[in-house]
């Protein structure tokens, strides 16, 4: 147990580390932009002497690790300056879009795993037969189709042209209206499922089977139980286990796939306002985003890390 | 010495025309790799005579006709120009493969020497460069592409490069492994009492000894490259118009949905036809792998 607890503190150590090399990593690529915040804030008509007014007021120049030590400092007050383009402060703004990004990411997360565990668990009792056959021809397929691809066609088939009932994008906040609220959440969640359930699914799958052929699961069954309680008692704990490491993975990969899907139905989350501040060439806002995005990713894999050590017994904490 | 002494096997041209052969069948035994396979062959052949195909030049507008139907003049109907669709589509094809297959080689290009050379030296060189490689791995890949994109001017050159260097760590880890596991074996050990240079025993003796899993891996993440490739292009920071591609057609087809069902349709099945054949294509690779190394 002792030693659990010190793998857990230490893999927290490493994932803490990683940050501080990301958020190094983005201010470095932020630095490398041609033309630098106090030209973009000033736009084509700023002569030199009033850039160059601009970059001491910003404080542009001065060293790259004092603008980078105040940058963080920044982020851990509170205080990251104001949005080039959309003027009001970063904090704020990050703020109210991870909120909603994180209704989008959860919402789907919980979905996914509604549906991918029961379809994983029926795959692995049913392995080998038709069902089978065809729920892994369809997850096949299924993530062979990008995100913005099954979004555009849930527009297509939910929005529009065929069945009129969703809208087809945008975002009403729950606190307004919570039906609202849903409607638009739907299609978006949809989308994520779709491109993510195959992992979990497939991951259920193969722990079910090896869970289904073990010497405890035969011996229940030689037992004389009955094949639901066989696998509901005693399959179920074990062949579990690497579809949760998988669906912890799983929400680092949605943060990735926010940015796209956030951008298709024109959903207010995070993943847009990067892409948004990409666009725009909004230093700030394209550090911060980026590196919250970047938080969350690494904040997903370090809890499956964490997650498949404990789970496993066969494991050792060693490194 | 020649570099293939080291396997047991005695091997001559004979000896490798039977391997070849023997992993034909090998491939086309398995489900995925069959499929896999029949899905990029016509892919390949029809982007490949793309000139030859298409009927029409895919940049030619024709505002006298737009959102057309398939019919015989235009077979899978016009976008919002006039262009011919099947043109656009069939040379879409070609940008698509283009940035998979060229990201993929590039990160290959980055990843192997560098997992190689990690696995091989081991200690302080293979401590750094993997460290360098986890900072990589750190982002999510298409928010990495972006950033890259962030300093360069956004291009199908531009995407390429981006998407090569998140891919490469991938490859780096699969490389280093696959290092690893061979370095300590007889052939290795023999070369170095030999005195052979560290070089050659690197490129020459570990390298066509780690062919599988890398090529497994780079099959696999052509795939992902074509997506990654496409999503940018449809965010309007990948491939520039008036170059066809695929992402790019989809991301036009959204804002005129209600115009033309043909516009979505095309470009869709195009791609994702194109990335279940390398996901198929790389899973049966993988299984023949592991069912090669349990016997």
């Amino acid at each position: 147990m002792f030693k659990l607890i010190e793998y857990a503190l230490k893999r927290t150590g490493y994932a803490i580390m990683t940050l501080a090399i990301v958020s190094l990593v983005i201010f470095a690529f932020t630095q490398f932009l041609p033309g630098n915040a106090a030209e973009l804030s000033l736009g084509p008509f700023g002569t030199e002497e009033s850039i160059a007014a601009e970059e001491e007021a910003l404080g542009l120049d001065r060293p790259f690790y004092i603008q980078y030590f105040d940058w963080l400092s920044g982020i851990v007050t509170g205080n990251m300056g104001n949005s080039l383009y959309w003027n009001v402060p970063v904090g704020e703004l990050v703020f109210y879009r991870s909120i909603n990004s994180l209704y989008l990411a959860l919402t789907s997360l919980l979905f996914m795993t509604a549906v991918s565990l029961p379809l994983g668990v029926l795959a692995a009792t049913r392995e080998g037969d038709k069902s089978d056959t065809i729920l892994s021809v369809v997850s096949d397929v299924a993530i062979s189709i990008p995100d913005f691809v099954w979004a555009t066609l849930l527009i297509f088939m939910f929005a529009g042209s065929i069945f009129n009932v969703l809208p087809s994008g945008g975002f009403v906040p729950p606190t307004e209206d919570i039906i609202e609220f849903w409607r638009h959440l739907l299609l978006p969640v949809l989308t994520l499922t779709l491109v993510t359930a195959a992992h979990v699914i497939r991951q259920t799958r193969r722990g079910m089977i090896e869970a289904l052929n073990s010497d405890y699961v035969r011996l229940a069954r030689l037992k004389g139980l009955d094949n639901n309680r066989v696998v509901i008692k005693h399959a179920l704990r074990n062949g579990l286990l690497p579809a949760i490491t998988v669906i912890s993975f799983t929400f680092g990969w949605m943060m990735g796939g926010l940015v796209i899907v956030e951008e298709v139905f024109a959903y207010p989350g995070l993943g847009r306002l990067a892409v948004n501040a990409i666009q725009n060439r909004d230093i700030p806002v394209i550090q911060t985003s980026i590196l919250v995005l970047s938080t969350a990713y690494i904040f997903g894999n370090t809890v499956a890390d964490i997650l498949y050590t404990v789970l496993d017994p066969r494991i050792e904490y060693g490194d | 010495m020649s570099g293939e002494t080291n396997t047991t096997d005695e091997i001559g041209p004979h000896r490798y025309r039977n391997r070849v052969i023997s992993f034909t069948l090998l491939l086309l035994a398995n489900r995925n790799a069959k499929i896999g396979i029949g899905l990029l062959i016509p892919i390949f052949t029809i982007t490949i005579f793309a000139p030859i195909l298409a009927t029409q030049d895919p940049t030619a507008t024709n505002y006298g006709q737009t959102f057309a139907p398939p019919m015989l003049d235009h077979l899978f109907g016009t976008d919002q120009y006039g262009r011919d669709l099947f043109s656009r589509t069939v040379y879409g094809g070609r940008t698509s493969l283009f940035v998979g297959l060229a990201s993929v080689a590039l990160a290959v290009a980055i990843g192997l020497p560098v997992g190689m050379f990690a696995g091989y030296y081991s200690g302080r060189a293979d401590e750094i460069l993997m460290r360098a490689m986890d900072v990589l791995m750190t982002f999510p890949p298409i928010l990495l592409a972006l950033l890259f994109l962030v300093i360069l001017t956004p291009s199908m050159n531009a995407a390429v490069l981006a998407i090569g260097i998140v891919f490469s760590p991938r490859i780096a880890r699969v490389a280093r492994a696959s290092t690893l596991s061979v370095r300590d074996e007889e052939f290795v050990q023999a070369c170095q009492q030999r005195g052979e240079s560290s070089k050659y025993i690197i490129f020459y003796e570990i390298l066509p000894n780690i062919r599988g899993p890398i090529v497994i891996e780079a099959t696999i993440r052509v795939g992902y490259g074509i997506m990654i490739g496409a999503a940018l292009s449809f965010l309007g920071l990948g491939v520039q118009p008036p170059t066809p591609d695929w992402g790019y057609m989809i991301s036009i087809a959204r804002n005129e949905i209600h115009n033309s069902v043909w516009m979505l349709l095309w470009p869709s099945i195009g791609l994702s036809a194109t990335i279940l054949g390398f996901n198929l294509l790389g899973d049966g690779l993988g299984d023949i792998m592991s069912t090669e190394y349990e016997e």
